[in-house]
C-alpha cells in the first residue's frame, strides 16, 4: 500500500477557500476583456462583475467562478495571464471509423494506422478482433485495409478480403473486423467538409446539404450570405486564401460550419467574426477570438461593429487581407459562374453605390 | 474464531503454495475481525467517507504541441478502520452435485457449507441451491436459528448426474432475489461452485454471462469457484469478471473448506459496492482503453464498474488518454467521479478527482517527471497481456512448452519487480506445471483475472 501514498500525488490544487480567493480577481480581469458578447456593448459587465460566471481565456466556454478549472477544456482558470492565449487548431483527422454500435468515433491519420487489440493505433476491446487484427492506410484521401491474417477475418462492405493484400475502401463503406461493425468516413469525401483544401471553403448552399453527415446536422446550419459578392479580402499574406465577401451575413471560422470555413490556420477560432453586409456598408465584428481581428493595426473589441473602406487592411488570424470593393456591376441576369454563386444571389438586393456584385466568385 | 490463523497452512500441507487457490488476498491473519464489532463505539468516529480517490498522471508533464498519449491512474482507497458494523449479507451457496462429484468433493463441500453456516451471524441470510441435472433448493433464503439443523440438512446430499450451471444459478440468483425487498444494505452474493463444463440446459457461455451481467444490475455478483481440472476455466472467470465476483481455481478436494471460509471474510469486510467510476472528459482529451475493462463510452465520458472494495484495501483503474495538442498551461483532462453504494452507513455516496496535466514545449520535462507508481501498475497490466498471449500461443499450439516457459520468466521478474508477490508465485506454480507437462490454463487464468482486478492490499 505504501507505494501508493496520496502525499505523493498530484499538483497542488489547494483549499476551496485559497482557490476562490485565486479566482475572484481573475474574473474581473478576464471578463472585462473577454466576455462582452458579440451583439452587446458591455451590457453583460455588470453581470461579470458580480462573479457568476467566468469565461475561460483558452476556449471561451462559461464556467461558474467558484470552479477551478474550465468546464469545457479543462483549463486552470486561476493561471490566466495578460496575454492571450493561442489556441492550436484541432488535428483534422484524415478519417475516421464510426463504431455502427454506440456510435464512437475512432480516428484515422495520413498515413499507417494499425488496428486491433493491443497496443495498436485503433485500440479496439473486443474479443473476436485479434490483437494485430488489419493495417489502414490513407494516402491524400485513398484509403486502403488489409488484413493481417487475423483469426475471424475482416470485410470491406461485403466482401472478405484476403489476409495481406492491401485492399481499396471508399467513404461511407461498412467494414468489418471479427465481429466489429464500423463506417469508413474520408475526410473531404462527399458529405463531411473538406478540411483539406487551402482556400477558403464556402459552405454548400442549403439546397445541396440534404446528405451531410449526422454530424454536420447536428450541428446549426451555417449563416448563408443572401446577396451577390460585393468585395473581396483579398490575401497579402498567410496561409489562407481571399475571401469573398456576399450582401447579407458571413460567419468566418476554423470549423465547419461557418459561411466560410478557414481550418488550415490554427489561429483562427472555431468561430471567429461575422461580416455583415447591408445597404449601409460591409461591418467586420469580432466573435471574441482568441487571437483576435484586427483591422489597420488596431484589435477589435469583441462584438465591435467595424465598418471597413476600400483598402483596409484586415487581419485573421494569421493571414492578412486587403479590403477591395468589387469593381464590375453585376450584368443582369447573366449566368452565374457557379452553382454557390446561384444560390447566393436568391433575394440579391444591389447596392446603391460602390458596392457592386461581379460574378468572379471564389477565383 | 481466534483458530483461523492457525489453520492457515494447514489445508494446503505446505506442498501447494497457498496462492495456487487464485485467492486474491493471503494474510487473513492481520486484518481486523469484525464479528464481535460493538457497533456503540464506532458512533463516536468522526464522520469520513469510506473511499478515498486519487488520480495520478503517468507523467506531471505532456508535450503542449503534439497529440500525445499519456496514462491515469485512479486510486480508491478504503479506509482501514472499522467505522461501524459491517454489512449483512445474502448469500446462496450454489453447488454442483453432478456425479463428478462423488466421494471426497462432496465430503469437503459439506464442511466447506458447515464453516460458513458457522461464521454467519444472525442477521445474515443464507440460501443453498444444488444443482445437476434437477435444481434443488436445498435451502431457501433466511435467517440461521438453528445451526444444527441447517448443517443436518446439508449432510443429506447426494450426487446425480448431469451439470446444469445455468438453471442452478438462475435458481440461486431468485432465492438471493426473494429476499431482497427486505434487506437492503445488504451485500447479495452467489457463491458458484462447479467442476464441470455445463452438461445440461443453457451451456453456451454467452448465454450464461448475459444472464449474470443482468443479475449484476439487480445487485447480484457471482463468485465463481471452479473445483478440480475439469471445468471451463473462461467461462468461471468469465462470470466473475462480467458479475464483480471473486474467481477462485480450487485444485485439490481439501482446499475447498479454506476457500469457502476465506471467500466468506472476503464479503463480510465489503466496505464499497456497486462503484462506479467515471471520466467526464474535457475538450481535446479522450480515452484509449481501460485496462481490464469494457468501458462503456458516452459522449465525453468513459465508464467503468468496479468490484465491491474491503476495508482496508485499494483498487486502481488503469486508463490510457489520447490528448490533442494544447496551448501551453495547466488543464484537467478529465474529472473522475466515483458513485458507491456505502455499505456502513448505507447510503450512495460520492466521491471525485481531478486528473491534471501541464502541456509544456519543454521536452526534457517529461523524462524527468514519469511517475513511477503509474509505470508500476501498467506494468502490471501489461503482464496481465503478456499472459493472455501466452496461454492463447499455447493453446493455438503456436508457442511451444519451452517458448511459454520463456515467456512466464519474463513476466515473473515483472511481477516481482512491481511488488506482486502473490501473483509472481502463481506464475512460477504455473511454470512448474508445464514442466511436469499439466495443464496450467485455469492457474493462469486466475493470475490474469486477479491482476485485471487492480486489487492491492
Amino acid at each position: 500500500m505504501s507505494h501508493l501514498d496520496p502525499t505523493r500525488a498530484m499538483p497542488p490544487t489547494g483549499s476551496p477557500a485559497a482557490e476562490s480567493a485565486a479566482v475572484a480577481p481573475i474574473a474581473g480581469a478576464v471578463g472585462v476583456t473577454q466576455q462582452m458578447p458579440a451583439t452587446g456593448l458591455g451590457g453583460d459587465a455588470y453581470r461579470t462583475q458580480l462573479g457568476a460566471t467566468i469565461t475561460c481565456p483558452v476556449c471561451k466556454a462559461t464556467t461558474p467562478v467558484s470552479e477551478t478549472y474550465c468546464g469545457d477544456c479543462g483549463f486552470l482558470l486561476a493561471s490566466a495571464g495578460a496575454e492571450p492565449i493561442e489556441v492550436p487548431a484541432e488535428e483534422t483527422p484524415a478519417a475516421e471509423l464510426v463504431d455502427m454500435a454506440d456510435g464512437r468515433r475512432y480516428r484515422l491519420r495520413e498515413g499507417i494506422n494499425t488496428l486491433g487489440r493491443q497496443g495498436t493505433d485503433v485500440l479496439v476491446n473486443e474479443g473476436t478482433v485479434s490483437r494485430h487484427h488489419a493495417r489502414i492506410v490513407v494516402e491524400n484521401g485513398q484509403v486502403t485495409v488489409e488484413d493481417l491474417g487475423s483469426s475471424n477475418g475482416t470485410k470491406v462492405g461485403d466482401r472478405r478480403i484476403p489476409p495481406n493484400q492491401p485492399t481499396p475502401a471508399v467513404h461511407g463503406m461498412p467494414l468489418k473486423f471479427g465481429n466489429w461493425r464500423v463506417t469508413l468516413e474520408i475526410a473531404g469525401a462527399g458529405p463531411v467538409p473538406t478540411p483539406g483544401a487551402a482556400e477558403p471553403t464556402v459552405a454548400v448552399p442549403a439546397s445541396e446539404r440534404t446528405q451531410m453527415a449526422e454530424a454536420s446536422q447536428a450541428q446549426p446550419a451555417p449563416e448563408q450570405p443572401t446577396g451577390p459578392m460585393v468585395a473581396t479580402l483579398q490575401k497579402i499574406e498567410g496561409p489562407s486564401d481571399d475571401i469573398p465577401v456576399y450582401t447579407g451575413t458571413m460567419t468566418i471560422g476554423r470549423r465547419a460550419g461557418n459561411t466560410v470555413s478557414l481550418p488550415k490556420d490554427p489561429y483562427i477560432s472555431g468561430r471567429h467574426a461575422t461580416i455583415v453586409t447591408d445597404n449601409t456598408g460591409t461591418y467586420l465584428i469580432d466573435e471574441g477570438s482568441t487571437n483576435g481581428t484586427v483591422v489597420n493595426g488596431q484589435r477589435l473589441a469583441p462584438g465591435e461593429r467595424q465598418l471597413l473602406l476600400e483598402g483596409d487592411e484586415v487581419q485573421l488570424g494569421q493571414s492578412r487581407y486587403r479590403f477591395v470593393f468589387s469593381e464590375q456591376a453585376p450584368v443582369e441576369g447573366a449566368p452565374p459562374a457557379s452553382a454557390e454563386a446561384a444560390a447566393l444571389q436568391n433575394g440579391a438586393e444591389p447596392l446603391p453605390d460602390e458596392g457592386e456584385a461581379g460574378d468572379e466568385a471564389s477565383a | 474464531m481466534e483458530d483461523r490463523t492457525q489453520q492457515m497452512g494447514g489445508p494446503n500441507g505446505g506442498a501447494v503454495p497457498p496462492t495456487v487457490l487464485g485467492v486474491p488476498r493471503t494474510q487473513m491473519g492481520v486484518m481486523p475481525t469484525q464479528m464481535g464489532a460493538n457497533p456503540m463505539q464506532t458512533v463516536m468516529q468522526p464522520p469520513m467517507s469510506t473511499l478515498e480517490v486519487e488520480c495520478i498522471p503517468g507523467n506531471r508533464y505532456a508535450m503542449a504541441p503534439e497529440v500525445s498519449r499519456e496514462h491515469a491512474l485512479v486510486v480508491l482507497k478504503a479506509s482501514g478502520q472499522q467505522l461501524g458494523r459491517r454489512a449483512p449479507i445474502n448469500i446462496c451457496l450454489c453447488i454442483d452435485r453432478s456425479g463428478s462429484m462423488e466421494g471426497e468433493p462432496l465430503e469437503y463441500v459439506k464442511r466447506a457449507c458447515d464453516y460458513v453456516v458457522d461464521m454467519l451471524e444472525p442477521n445474515d441470510i443464507l440460501s443453498i441451491v444444488t444443482f445437476e441435472e434437477q435444481v434443488d433448493v436445498l435451502m431457501p433464503a433466511r435467517r440461521i436459528v438453528n445451526k444444527a439443523l441447517v448443517k443436518e440438512h446439508i449432510h443429506r446430499l447426494e450426487v446425480g448426474n448431469t451439470t446444469n450451471l445455468y438453471d442452478g444459478l438462475m435458481a440461486a440468483c431468485m432465492q438471493i432475489a426473494s429476499v431482497m425487498p427486505q434487506t437492503p444494505g445488504y451485500v447479495h452474493r452467489v457463491l458458484l461452485l462447479t467442476d464441470g463444463e455445463p452438461t445440461a440446459g443453457l451451456k453456451d457461455y454467452n448465454s450464461i454471462v448475459q444472464q449474470v451481467a443482468e443479475q449484476k444490475t439487480k445487485g447480484i455478483s457471482v463468485t465463481a469457484l471452479g473445483f478440480g481440472s475439469e471445468y471451463n476455466e473462461e467461462l468461471m472467470a468469465g462470470i466473475a469478471r462480467r458479475s464483480g465476483g471473486n474467481y477462485y481455481y480450487i485444485q485439490r478436494p481439501d482446499l475447498l473448506p479454506e476457500v469457502y471460509r476465506r471467500e466468506l471474510e472476503t464479503l463480510m469486510t465489503i466496505v464499497a459496492k456497486n462503484v462506479r467510476v467515471r471520466f467526464l472528459l474535457s475538450r481535446w482529451a479522450q480515452v484509449r482503453q481501460v485496462y481490464g475493462q469494457q468501458p462503456a463510452f458516452g459522449p465525453r465520458t468513459v465508464e467503468v464498474t468496479v468490484p465491491d472494495i474491503e476495508r482496508g484495501t485499494v483498487r486502481t483503474v488503469l486508463a490510457e488518454f489520447e490528448l490533442d495538442r494544447h496551448p501551453p498551461g495547466t488543464f484537467r483532462v478529465a474529472r473522475v467521479e466515483v458513485t458507491y453504494d456505502d455499505v456502513v452507513n448505507n447510503r450512495t455516496e460520492r466521491a471525485g478527482a481531478d486528473c491534471v496535466l501541464e502541456f509544456t514545449n519543454d521536452r526534457s520535462l517529461l523524462a524527468a517527471n514519469v511517475n513511477q507508481i503509474v509505470r508500476n501498475e501498467l506494468e502490471i497490466a501489461q503482464a496481465s497481456q503478456n499472459l493472455q498471449r501466452t496461454m492463447m500461443g499455447m493453446r493455438t499450439q503456436q508457442m511451444t512448452a519451452m517458448g511459454a516457459l520463456q515467456e512466464l520468466q519474463r513476466t515473473r521478474t515483472v511481477l516481482i519487480q512491481a511488488g506482486q508477490a502473490d501473483r509472481a508465485r502463481e506464475v512460477e506454480a504455473a511454470m512448474q506445471t508445464i514442466q511436469s507437462g499439466g495443464d496450467v490454463e485455469k492457474t493462469i487464468v486466475g493470475t490474469i483475472y486477479n491482476l485485471d482486478q487492480g486489487k492491492h492490499k
